[in-house]
């Protein structure tokens, strides 16, 4: 319900194609990936999982304590933690299939 | 010419039952040489005809990032096996088609196993097989491996392709080794993997819709539900497995079949033959109550390794892991460490090895120290033989206390490291969190029957040489005369020597000492020794219920076994770190047991 909101508060808004973090986003919501920052090894790691430029993540949930997160990407669910999620940057796109 | 196949494909694939299937019960474990990942290989029979067929450890990528991405790299590239199966989950084709098209470059002939057809036949989805081999140039055979549907012409089509005159070697390229040349690369093999799905696979529900394994993931990682949810699972574990009406019980009815029934038949035949009494003694007091008294713990620690089994092949581990990160991230290290430390609870040796899924170097070797602090299935005789004696009214209750002391030592110990010696880089928590899959039967009957045999095979070893060497050792003295006071044998006097040291924890007997000494063998022999060298009612003398606490918390500390000491020091990679680790240890086996006593001692004056 709470994520429900949240998402149509999203849409609404003007700025739907902002640029943001993985780690801002809520349960239910997309982000394309636009580029994965930080180190070589950790980029690679993320990569190799099948996190690169252009695919689709849905944030799926968060651990009952808040952190990591598990998200949806191409059909299989990861955990990450936020403090990692925070060097992906993604583009928020509207949600069709939640609602 | 013997030829040899390599089994391939991403973890969560359903590679083990694969094997199995393919296998029987005609495979054998054993080590990658030089480091402690399990090898397996077993033996594909057809016709007459025998193939040698390789388990390569579960990777998502052959890019060399952890140790077990290495070695299978190193053993597609350096042993060339003459076929590779490569096992593709059909439920999650995008990501295992990533490694297959990387396998494909490496120019050995390959083919795919595409598993879990039945799960994809469930949730009403389809894929065309045919297009898939065509588009990937490699011949497709949907299976399920599970239910073994599809693996005869699988086989058949293996044996037919293995005769095939080998392609040359085709020299890797190394060039593409800079960090934006390896990301290209992803880049673009994920870009093919993507576009091949979308011509093959046909989904029946939207993607996003909620599946079976997804309800039952709302109610297990539910915010609130969850930790009492894993609370009660671990629970259940040990309640089962410890529960004198239950586990328990199973080792009831090997004691007295030991003790009672064998012990008697043996009696009662060395009288018949009239054999000398030592050969009694030996027989008896010595083999008997040692490996005897190891042997009755075999169905509780079978039960414990089948629990843990179940819970990782079902999805569940990885989940437990997902819950605990955040409290983990307390202690310097992640969610990935509980795997090691609950898998610690049954044996020490493969929760080490299991350490190797970490990729900080650190966290690895924090985790490495505190795993043995987990109370493993071999020193469940030893609470059992003292509670028995001295808590006969709560052995539950003081065995529980027992393996939560362990944990909050771990805890301890973990907290203090981490902002000390081992303090350091940031770790990371990145895993998959696989579908929840009912575990195969067969296959947790095989993983335990593997560990239950590796017990019995130290029960009729280490613990039967150790046992005669105890009765030996006990039995004369350095001359060799057989002595009728024990204290006068060559343990009593070695034991008397460093007796001293334990005499601040309350049991400075040259008996408790040298039943330590024993357990660095392995810990049942901390057991087997107390059986040989006190007779009958003579422990309630040596101990009192305080010095029997402190000596229990001292053996759930202390040093673990050689087994241990051995994967420590090829996980270590360092021997002065596994010397410096069994130092740390029995320090802190020594601190703790010395609390125990002192504050125990306190307690009982005052009550």
């Amino acid at each position: 319900m709470l994520a429900e909101a949240n998402l149509f508060a999203i849409s609404d808004n003007e700025q739907v194609d902002m640029i943001k973090r993985l780690s801002e986003l809520e349960p239910d919501e997309i982000g394309q990936v636009i580029a994965v920052k930080g180190g070589a090894r950790f980029r690679q790691r993320l990569m190799a999982m099948g996190i690169t430029p252009g695919t689709n993540l849905v944030v799926r949930k968060f651990a009952p304590l808040g952190d990591p997160i598990e998200i949806r990407v191409r059909d299989y669910s990861l955990s990450i933690r936020r403090k990692d999620a925070f060097f992906i940057l993604v583009k928020q796109i509207k949600n069709d299939s939640a609602s | 010419m013997s030829r040899q196949i390599a089994l391939a494909g991403n973890p969560n694939s359903g590679k083990t039952t694969l094997f199995n299937r393919l296998t029987g019960s005609r495979q054998s474990t054993g080590n990658w040489p030089g480091v402690t990942v399990e090898k397996k290989t077993g033996k594909l029979f057809k016709d007459g005809r025998a193939i040698e067929l390789v388990d390569l450890p579960g990777i998502y990528s052959l890019a060399c990032m952890t140790p077990e991405e290495t070695i299978a790299r190193d053993f597609l590239t350096q042993n060339r096996p003459d076929l590779i199966i490569n096992i593709v989950d059909v439920t999650n084709l995008e990501r295992n088609l990533f490694l297959t098209l990387q396998l494909k470059k490496l120019g050995i002939p390959i083919l795919i196993a595409l598993n879990m057809m039945d799960e994809l036949a469930l949730a009403g989805d389809r894929v065309d097989s045919e297009r898939l081999s065509a588009l990937l140039e490699i011949p497709v055979f949907p299976v399920s491996a599970r239910r073994g549907t599809g693996l005869n012409q699988l086989i058949d089509d293996l044996f037919v392709r293995i005769d095939a005159p080998k392609p040359p070697s085709t020299e890797l390229t190394e060039a593409a080794c800079t960090p934006e040349a390896i990301e290209a690369e992803t880049e673009d093999l994920y870009r093919r993997a993507s576009a091949i799905q979308a011509q093959v696979f046909y989904r029946q529900h939207p993607p996003g819709s909620l599946n079976r394994s997804d309800r039952i993931d709302r109610l297990l990682t539910n915010r609130f539900l969850a930790i009492p949810i894993f609370l009660v699972i671990m629970m259940l574990v040990f309640l089962i497995t410890f529960n004198e009406n239950l586990g328990g019980r199973l080792t009831k009815w090997l004691d007295v079949f030991f003790n009672d029934i064998l012990a008697g038949i043996v009696a009662t035949g060395l009288e018949l033959a009239q054999a000398p009494a030592w050969l009694h003694s030996l027989l008896i007091e010595g083999i008997i109550a040692g490996v005897g008294g190891v042997l009755t713990f075999l169905p509780q620690i079978a039960l414990l390794f089948l629990f843990l089994a179940i819970l990782e092949d079902s999805g569940y581990m990885a989940r437990a892991a997902f819950i605990m990160d955040r409290l983990f991230q307390h202690l310097g290290l992640s969610g990935r460490s509980f795997i090691p430390m609950l898998m610690g609870f049954g044996c020490t040796v493969p929760a080490i090895m299991a350490t190797r899924t970490l990729e900080n170097e650190r966290e690895r070797r924090l985790t490495i120290l505190i795993t043995p602090f987990m109370s493993c299935g071999a020193r469940m005789p030893i609470y059992a033989y003292f509670t028995a004696v001295f808590f006969a009214a709560h052995k539950g209750l003081i065995t529980f206390a027992m393996y939560l002391g362990g944990v909050l030592v771990a805890i301890i110990v973990a907290f203090v490291l981490s902002k000390t010696a081992l303090r350091g880089s940031e770790t990371t928590f990145i895993i998959e969190l696989p579908p929840y899959r009912l575990p195969d039967a067969k296959t947790l009957l095989l993983h335990v029957w593997d560990k239950v045999r590796d017990f019995i095979v130290r029960a009729g070893t280490i613990i039967f040489l150790m046992t005669v060497l105890v009765w030996f050792l006990q039995s004369f003295d350095f001359r060799l005369r057989p002595v009728e006071d024990s204290s006068q044998s060559i343990f009593g006097l070695l034991g008397g020597i460093l007796a001293p040291v334990f005499s601040p924890l309350g049991f400075g007997t040259w008996e408790a000492t040298v039943a330590l000494l024993t357990g660095l063998v392995a810990k049942e022999s901390v057991v087997a020794t107390l059986g040989i060298v006190y007779s009958e009612g003579a422990l309630e003398a040596m101990f009192t219920p305080v010095s029997a606490l402190a000596f229990m918390t001292f053996t759930l500390l202390y040093t673990p076994c050689v087994a241990a000491i051995g994967a420590m020091r090829r996980e270590f990679g360092n021997t002065r770190w596994t010397i410096g680790a069994l130092f740390f240890q029995t320090a802190v086996a020594w601190i703790f047991a010395f609390l125990v006593y002192r504050i125990g001692s306190l307690l009982a004056s005052v009550f």
